[in-house]
């Protein structure tokens, strides 16, 4: 037997404010399987983005045994005998199965046609060997998303890659079906693959690797032997950073006032039961994994997606809102985590897009009055230093910060009257020097008397910035903690919890 | 100057529109002495109203990011609806009246199949063409019905200082009005975010399909006001007039500097690319070429127009890759 193997030799990787990636160098043998473990943003993804040949690396290479490898498309990742297989899959579904495993490599019989007995033969051995109940001709987008999982291990399989890596994949199947990926996992182990694993959870981890890579913040912080671990340890190097005097210095609101938003056993097609308060003044922090339910619960709140069950209550007066222009009226305010797509209209200017909640107030008689936006947007530009010539530029010139900032200022500008601020990862993909400003911002919020409910992934931020801490997992609020009592161990515990 | 190049000439389409329209029109002057002839001037400008007129409904709905297929199906079953209502003995007033409410239910059928059926504006609008343009057919045997009633008849011929047709006039009109709503009111402003990102948008507390729907009505209408207007004008209802304006008057308006996939552009570029596709379509024939070659002008300025969108598009998406941000 071929023993294959898969280095990473000091990998960077920045992206314009991030650095995603601060030389990362490990081994990873074939026969065993390597858990990738880390917080959301530590670096994961990326890696396996450099894996794929989806990007290329600023510096640094993969060594796969032992000779040099620098893939610059994911064909030639594919060419080299790697199979990444993320959380989207990436499966024609309106082809069937056995179309989908041999999709660049069909078995052509005579005149170029494809041979479709040789391809259902095959594929039905691949299946067998694998023991699922689906036939080669059943369409994949039919399958349900845990079989469909399947469908692209065995592609995988079927080019009889090296080095397979799977990320996430734990996360759409039941219990039934994680025993059978584990079983072919093992299958692909004992031929020899080097297999990469990333998940979050811990459990997993344990029942399946039999090395541990924890990455922090881009850079590799532990490598360790399962056997030799405990999940203790692993949490312990997964969060154990040093917290700046950043959090130190924030100016915070320290009254507290009534309640302001009320939830009661909210039900949606995403989030199950959930019920939370919101006081005046409060800062509430939503923590959990991505694909935990927050944003959902808070689209939901804000009218955006619909309600199944449940109650809300705005000071005391139950509301349900149809639509998110009915939140608007009623002084709540998102700033989603896609600014992009969801925030901003980036084609236009920043004053159109500091004034669309409140075009009707800044109108004269029957036209919209120029000068008024202007000063509002002004005004904006000026109490968050926006780095901006003038309030005409179009939004997609701003970078990340300044974009966040725009939407901030759209949500507090004079003319609104929010009482309660949601927003959804308002630090992502904001350079270190902004995150800080805009923790400041968000306990000066608070100080204004409104109620902000901060969503964030990064545990440091989402601890040290929040009065109060709303723990999510899998739809549901699975715990709650003070910011005195919070420690980063509490709640990724909460977070992970199975 | 790189820069000053790229805003000022690039970016700012009716610079550029009106310097390409002196352009042409020097040009056909050069290869006819009687282009600009005030006989011929009046000419184009008698066949710019129809798809100025279609235009200006279709700008809104392009700059809400929506498309529109059928403005020209929809115009001649107006100008059907009022021929047959004129001469049924309805005053003409009324039945201009009754034919804009018609052209209002049109256009909520596009806007019903889009909005709540949630069918993709481009095949909705087409089916919605498709339906309207056979039914004319039906309707008429495929005859030209002429209309019994002189004054309605003075509605298409009156002209103005002996030059400016009253049809061009109304459409004048419009592109201002619908101008100043764009560009001056909330209800303007909110076409403009709904088109630039219409999720967003709706975040933001907009109402998107609120919007579109008005919009949609508002175009059927001003397409039947294109129709009205050409059966007054020829004094007669066509189940063929104007069927072919649906791509045309789209061809105007994204020439005109409305980008194809919403959020940008004017009616100012809408009064531009009316006459620059006109002047262009007229010179072809004033040349001495086949009027067939007129198809063929409509197809390449479609065209055109498309890969000037498309480079106006790439512009703007360089601007924003240089300041992407990956998290």
């Amino acid at each position: 037997m071929v023993e294959h193997s898969l280095e990473f030799c000091n990998i960077v990787k920045s992206f314009p404010g991030v650095n995603a990636l601060k030389g990362v160098s490990f081994h990873a043998e074939g026969g065993r399987v390597c858990a990738l473990m880390g917080e959301n943003g530590a670096g994961k993804s990326t890696l396996l983005k450099i894996l794929s040949g989806d990007i290329r690396p600023d510096e640094g290479c993969l060594k796969i045994n032992g000779e040099e490898q620098h893939f610059s498309s994911p064909h030639q990742s594919i060419r080299a005998s790697v199979s990444v297989i993320y959380q989207e899959r990436q499966l024609v579904p309106s082809l069937n199965v056995m179309e989908n495993i041999f999709l660049e490599d069909m078995p052509a019989g005579r005149l170029g046609f494809v041979n479709v007995g040789e391809l259902r033969r095959k594929t039905h051995e691949i299946i067998d060997l694998f023991g699922l109940p689906i036939e080669p001709t059943d369409t994949v987008g039919w399958l349900s998303v845990a079989y469909q999982q399947m469908v692209e291990i065995m592609k995988a399989y079927r080019r009889d890659s090296n080095i397979i890596a799977f990320d996430e994949p734990t996360a759409p199947l039941t219990d039934k079906e994680i025993e059978i990926l584990f079983k072919l996992i093992r299958k692909l182990k004992e031929k020899g693959k080097v297999i990469i694993y990333v998940s979050h959870r811990m459990a997993e981890i344990f029942q399946i690797s039999d090395d541990i890579v924890v990455l922090k913040d881009g850079s590799l912080v532990k490598t360790l032997l399962t056997e030799n671990t405990h999940e203790g340890e692993l949490v312990k190097a997964m969060v154990g950073r040093d917290i700046g005097d950043t959090y130190a210095n924030l100016k915070r609101n320290d009254k507290i006032g009534d309640v302001l938003l009320e939830v009661n056993n909210l039900v949606t097609y995403d989030v199950k039961d959930v019920s939370f308060k919101l006081h005046k003044g409060e800062v509430l922090g939503f923590a959990g994994l991505i694909g935990s339910g927050r944003t959902e619960l808070m689209r939901a709140i804000f009218g955006a997606d619909p309600i199944l069950s449940g109650e809300i209550k705005i000071e005391g007066r139950p509301v349900r809102f149809r639509s998110p222009s009915e939140a608007v009226e009623n002084g709540i305010a998102l700033c989603p985590e896609d600014r992009k797509e969801q925030g901003l209209v980036l084609k236009r200017s920043i004053f159109e897009n500091v004034s669309i909640p409140v075009l009707k107030k800044v109108r004269k008689g029957l036209f919209l009055n120029r000068k008024t936006e202007f000063d509002l947007a002004k005004s904006a530009v000026k109490r968050y230093s926006i780095k901006t010539p003038s309030v005409e530029k179009r939004v997609m010139e701003l970078s990340g910060g300044n974009q966040q900032k725009v939407i901030l200022g759209r949500w507090t500008s004079e003319k609104m009257a929010t009482k309660i601020l949601i927003l959804d990862e308002p630090t992502k993909g904001i350079d270190v020097g902004t995150k800080a400003e805009v923790y400041q911002m968000v306990c000066d919020f608070a100080r204004q008397g409104i109620g902000v409910i901060f969503i964030s992934s990064e545990l440091t931020e989402v601890l040290n910035v929040s009065d109060v801490i709303m723990v999510m997992h899998n739809g549901r609020i699975s715990g709650s903690v003070t910011r005195e009592e919070a420690t980063e161990e509490l709640v990724l515990q909460l977070a992970m919890k199975d | 100057m790189k820069e000053f190049l790229e805003k000022k000439v690039i970016r700012n389409n009716n610079f550029t529109l009106t310097l390409t329209l002196v352009v042409i029109l020097a040009a056909f002057q050069l290869i006819n002495r009687n282009y600009l002839s005030l006989g011929n001037i009046r000419s184009i400008l008698n066949q710019a109203f129809v798809m100025g007129t279609l235009s200006v409904g279709i700008g809104c709905l392009l700059i809400c990011g929506k498309a529109d297929l059928s403005s020209g199906s929809i115009g001649m079953m107006g100008g059907l609806i009022v021929t047959f209502l004129i001469n049924w003995g309805i005053p003409w007033p009324l039945a201009v009246v009754i034919t804009l409410i018609a052209g209002a239910f049109m256009g909520a059928l596009n806007a019903f199949f889009t909005n709540v059926l949630n069918i993709m504006p481009f095949i909705a609008t087409l089916g919605v063409a498709t339906v309207l343009s056979g039914l004319g057919q039906v309707f008429t045997n495929m005859q030209d019905i002429p209309v019994n009633n002189k004054s309605f008849w003075a509605l298409g011929t009156t002209k103005f200082f002996n030059l400016l047709p009253l049809p061009f006039l109304i459409t004048i009109v419009l592109l201002v009005v619908y101008g100043v709503i764009l560009k001056r009111t909330r209800f303007g402003r909110q076409v403009y975010m709904t088109g630039g990102n219409a999720n967003a948008a709706r975040l933001a507390g907009i109402n998107p399909k609120m919007i579109s729907t008005i919009l949609y009505i508002n175009s059927g209408m001003i397409a039947t006001i294109a129709g009205i207007l050409t059966a007054a004008r020829v004094n007669m209802g066509s189940p063929t007039a104007i069927v072919s304006y649906n791509l045309d008057a789209i061809t105007v308006a994204v020439l005109g500097g409305i980008s194809f996939t919403g959020g940008t552009g004017s009616m100012s570029g809408v009064f531009i690319g009316i006459l620059l596709f006109n002047s262009f379509k007229n010179g072809l024939v004033i040349s001495g070429l086949d009027s067939y070659y007129q198809i063929v002008a409509s197809g390449l300025l479609l065209m055109a127009a498309l890969i000037l969108d498309f480079y106006r598009e790439k512009s703007r998406l360089n601007a924003l890759r240089s300041h992407k941000r990956v998290s």
